[in-house]
């Protein structure tokens, strides 16, 4: 995972010694390892401290059998039990359809992951608009859902796809509109540039603590993701306690837990969006980083950049805080589902129609007169803290790797080879 | 065969197998998969194009929004008809007419390009992005931040790879750098009518959807109107729930204007668009009223 700033990329690298052809597909591979590595371990994770935090939250105490005390194992043995089940598809299901439905889910929360920069330097892919394919990808896991819904042939698994169309067309609109707000503040769609600048002192750099409007969009936002990731209590697509199990009622054995495995990625997709936008990235907020710049120099320099013994030592403390940050959210996400009751279908498009789009609108209007209005009064766009401005012009002159350089605003699939 | 003629293959032939399979299945839903493919894979290729933004807006638009619509408006509307589509003898002549005169179009298009100079130039660009590149390497800068972009850019204005959100952005807005009959580059006036126009459509459109979905809500009390001549069974039945409150509700009196509208707007609904929600039997709904 490294497309770089001033070295060459890993494509170019490999490239190198083994040809264009196979440089190509061996970065891809290792690009797609990497990342599958993430989609796939991250939801087991998640699935056992549902388990776990929902216990708790009930006054239970969750698995305690497989694999110790705390029973951590207790994924492995879901997914072991679920690979031996049978692989059931109804008579009245359209059957092409039923089969592929998971893939579709599936392939569109493991999609988001390749445009989300984990760490300085480290995204599989790295181009200027990627909050909005971020976000693209992120409305198309509902064509899986839908599809597998209207293919089951049953009314049940009907009626959960539909409530799950009308709910995501309508919710993609406040998450666009509350994603626009911090991308206003920096005034770029690209992850990456929005994460550097948000180095440093955690109260005055983090966009949530940008301006008042960034501060309730990112409530808003984190609303409108357990929405978008169809989670209680939005989970009106799946309501087990009306419509048997929702879209999937008639999914078994793998292609089920394709749903489940796509559903808790995405989770963690979003968190991860709101962390890259709201709360700093991969920076810890307390300014230590900046205490550890001269870290960066250690070591030989691979021709790889970013893999230099001390560039590795930091990308990998920034993404274990980055990744720290989103299971957070994630963690949040468990707690709200097992707090809250469920809204009926009318309340979630209530809620979303007319609250929350009025609501981001507003936020979106303030956010763009905020910096005019300040500096009308103050001469100055900010309140506290140097303006975004200085900071990314700062950030672009003074460590020669913010990847905002020619070569890495480019797609590894598009990428021409120096010859 | 580079990666990126290799790549175009993949997705130049998946879009056209898209395509293709749209026109051959006959279930609407594998229809809509299928578009997704070709539509999918026509983002694939913006991507190689370095149209990043264009790409992503290809997913979010057509993928994300009017692809699940339509599955959505199939799931409404799921009735014997719209399993299986076979096209009768004057669809197939007119299907047939269209398509040909658009293909005649393409190859005229693709005739009348000088391929020739495309190729030399593309050549002559071939040398120069490398030794950008090397020069990068030892120097980073922000592209975006430079107003006119990257000169040797397809797009202008744009920084070289993929940048492209910038150049749209500044170009809707009334700032496009453009070639004036000197060979300078001078600021244009970009799209900001176009935009303007676009945005203003699209708020009309907004209102109209928005008035045409309230109409159906106040409609209870229309039934005692004397123009209301049609209700289907559908407003029937959310009348006689809401007797009570209709007959009550002081805003909505005999002689209100808003109400006549009201009542003509309903004649339009359950006229022409509702009856693709009663796909079973459309006379019932006329029956009904009269």
């Amino acid at each position: 995972m490294a497309m770089l700033a001033t070295g060459l990329t890993l494509e170019q690298f490999l490239s190198g010694y083994a040809g264009e052809f196979t440089g190509f597909l061996l970065a891809v591979l290792i690009h797609t390892l990497l990342l599958f590595h993430v989609f796939a371990v991250s939801p087991a994770f998640f699935i056992w401290l549902e388990r776990k935090v929902s216990g708790r939250i009930q006054d239970r105490l969750g698995p305690t059998r497989v694999g110790g005390k705390f029973g951590w194992l207790q994924s492995v043995a879901d997914g072991i039990k679920l690979i031996q089940k049978e692989d059931l598809a109804p008579a009245a299901a359209d059957q092409w359809l039923f089969r592929l439905a998971p893939y579709l889910a599936l392939v569109a929360s493991f999609t988001v992951f390749m445009v989300l920069p984990f760490s300085r330097g480290w995204a599989a892919v790295v181009i200027e608009s990627s909050v909005f394919l971020a976000l693209a990808i992120i409305s198309l896991e509902v064509l899986g859902i839908i599809l597998a819904g209207w293919s089951s042939g049953s009314k049940w698994a009907l009626f959960g796809s539909m409530r799950e169309a009308a709910q995501m067309v309508s919710y993609e609109i406040p998450l666009a509109l509350c994603a626009l707000i911090p991308v206003m503040a920096v005034g770029t769609l690209n992850f990456v540039t929005i994460a550097e600048v948000q180095s440093g002192f955690f109260l005055t750099n983090w966009l949530i603590f940008h301006d008042p409007f960034t501060f309730v969009a990112f409530f808003v936002y984190f609303t409108v993701a357990i929405a978008s990731v169809k989670r209680a209590p939005f989970d009106l697509a799946e309501a087990e306690s009306e419509l048997v199990a929702g879209f999937h009622t008639e999914y078994s054995g793998m292609r089920w837990s394709y749903f489940f495995l796509a559903e808790y990625a995405s989770m963690l997709s979003v968190s991860c969006v709101a962390v890259l936008l709201f709360l700093g990235g991969w920076w810890s907020g307390t300014g230590l980083e900046d205490l550890l710049a001269p870290v960066r120099n250690w070591g030989q320099n691979f021709p790889v950049q970013g893999f230099s013994a001390g560039n590795y030592a930091l990308n990998l403390l920034g993404a274990h805080i980055f990744l720290f940050k989103a299971s957070l959210l994630v963690t949040v996400q468990i707690w709200v589902r097992w707090t809250l009751p469920r809204l009926r279908i009318d309340q979630v498009m209530t809620t979303c129609l007319k609250y929350l789009i009025p609501i981001s609108c507003a936020l979106f209007l303030g956010a763009s007169l905020w910096p005019l209005t300040l500096t009308t009064i103050l001469g100055r766009p900010m309140l506290l803290g140097r303006p975004v401005g200085d900071r990314l012009y700062e950030a672009s002159h003074h460590s020669s790797s913010l990847p905002a350089a020619t070569n890495v605003t480019r797609t590894p699939a598009a990428q021409e080879v120096v010859r | 065969m580079t990666v990126l003629q290799f790549l175009f293959a993949v997705f130049a032939s998946t879009t056209c197998l898209g395509a293709v399979m749209v026109a051959l299945t006959q279930n609407i839903v594998r229809m809509a998969f299928w578009l997704m493919v070709s539509v999918a894979s026509a983002a694939g290729l913006f991507f190689l194009l370095h149209a990043d933004f264009l790409a992503a807006a290809q997913l979010l638009v057509y993928l994300g929004g009017t692809v699940v619509i339509l599955v959505f408006g199939v799931m409404l509307t799921a009735g014997g008809r719209t399993k299986s589509l076979s096209p009768t003898g004057g669809e197939t002549i007119l299907a047939a007419a269209l398509a040909l005169s658009l293909i005649m179009l393409l190859l005229f298009t693709v005739g009348s390009v000088d391929w020739e100079r495309l190729n030399t130039l593309a050549k002559a660009d071939q040398i120069l992005p490398s030794a950008v590149q090397l020069e990068n390497h030892t120097e980073p800068q922000l592209m975006e931040s430079s107003p006119t972009g990257d000169e040797r850019s397809p797009v202008l204005g744009a920084g070289r790879n993929g940048d492209t959100g910038h150049a749209l952005g500044s170009a809707m807005i009334g700032f496009r750098p453009q070639w004036n009959r000197e060979n300078q580059l001078v600021l244009g006036t970009g799209y900001l009518l176009p935009f303007e126009i676009i945005s203003v459509h699209l708020l009309v459109v907004l209102i109209g959807a928005a008035y045409l979905a309230r109409a159906k809500r106040q409609l209870p009390s229309s039934r005692r109107s004397t123009d209301a001549t049609s209700t289907s069974l559908l407003w029937d039945q959310d009348s006689a729930q809401l007797d009570g409150s209709g007959s009550a509700n002081p805003a909505l009196s005999h002689s209100s204007p808003v109400r006549d509208d009201l009542s003509r707007s309903q004649n339009l609904v359950s006229g022409t668009g509702f009856s693709m929600f009663s796909s079973e039997s459309p006379s019932q709904n006329s029956g009904e009223a009269s």
